[in-house]
């Protein structure tokens, strides 16, 4: 058994209490017209990144599953089809031998 | 009066012109964005981090388009605030981190000792409790400080949580869940600190 556990429990609990606390600001009516006139002078945008970006990495992540089962299908067609590099060239070979001379000659296949 | 309107009618009037109006939007949400301000940033900074909050809220209006009320909007951009400052801060901070003295020290020790609710409670009001919180969570990064504080601190669910930090649930479930072995692991050092002092 680990024998910090309970002293790391307590002092978790107690720097959970520590942030809860409420603490106050005195932003009055100055704050405000600071702000006020920040706002007059950026003006509004229509659009931003919080507007236009907002949910893009949901978005991204929705796809992954359909991404992973594409992948799995594709492999599970190239494992059980015939579908084999070797194949492939013998069946080009056969049909255009000349073609298949000049690639090999440059280092493709 | 045009403190009476609700917020939608408000945005509508700001956007077709009348900046104005959106004073009262500032008026009306103020504690609310103070409210996590406050919780995320120190002090000292928490009147610039709100006043950017307000900022981007008003610039990013357009793109606001009720999908959601008004404050929870608001709320998830002040989140994103305080989590871009820490982000800022961790580029530049040059300083090295400060070390605890023994005032913190005994403010651990006394939390460790036997005691009641009332003492426990009057403990976690001491500035030192701030401060020893302070030092553990400037020892993470930007984004383990604000999943940790908003996932485990503040109690938000992680789909809320991921939702506020714009991440997906797997992001911030894994993320919490190292950020709180992390601080785990500083709480051991500064426990094991205190043995070693006495």
């Amino acid at each position: 058994m680990n024998p910090y556990k309970e002293p790391i429990r307590k002092v978790e609990e107690a720097l959970k209490a520590v942030h809860g606390r409420e603490e106050g600001i005195n932003a009055g009516a100055a704050w405000v017209n600071n702000v006020m006139r920040e706002i007059r002078r950026t003006g509004v945008q229509p659009s931003s990144k919080y507007s236009d970006l907002e949910g893009y990495g949901q978005l991204v992540w929705r796809f992954t599953a359909a991404t992973c089962l594409l992948a799995l299908a594709l492999t599970v067609y190239a494992m059980t089809s015939d579908l084999s590099t070797a194949s492939e060239v013998t069946r080009l070979f056969f049909d255009d031998p000349l073609a298949v001379d000049m690639v090999h000659s440059l280092g493709v296949i | 009066m045009v403190s009476e309107l609700d917020d939608e009618e408000i945005i509508k009037r700001v956007l077709s012109g009348d900046v104005n109006v959106f004073e009262v939007l500032l008026q009306r949400y103020r504690p609310l964005v103070f409210g996590i301000v406050l919780k995320h940033v120190p002090h000292d900074s928490a009147e610039e981090v709100a006043q950017d909050v307000f900022v981007r809220a008003y610039q990013s209006l357009y793109g606001y388009a009720a999908k959601s009320s008004f404050p929870r909007w608001l709320a998830t951009l002040a989140v994103r605030s305080c989590y871009d400052f820490w982000r800022n801060h961790a580029r530049n901070r040059e300083l090295p981190l400060s070390s605890l003295t023994e005032e913190h020290q005994r403010w651990l020790d006394e939390v460790l000792a036997p005691q009641s609710r009332e003492a426990f409670l009057e403990h976690t009001a001491r500035q030192e409790g701030k401060e020893v919180l302070g030092y553990a969570l400037d020892r993470l990064s930007a984004e383990d400080r604000m999943v940790l504080s908003l996932v485990h601190l503040d109690g938000l669910s992680v789909k809320e949580a991921a939702k506020m930090l714009g991440w997906s649930i797997v992001k911030t479930k894994v993320r919490a869940h190292r950020a709180r072995r992390e601080m785990r692991k500083i709480i051991l050092e500064l426990i094991g600190e205190g043995m070693r002092l006495r």
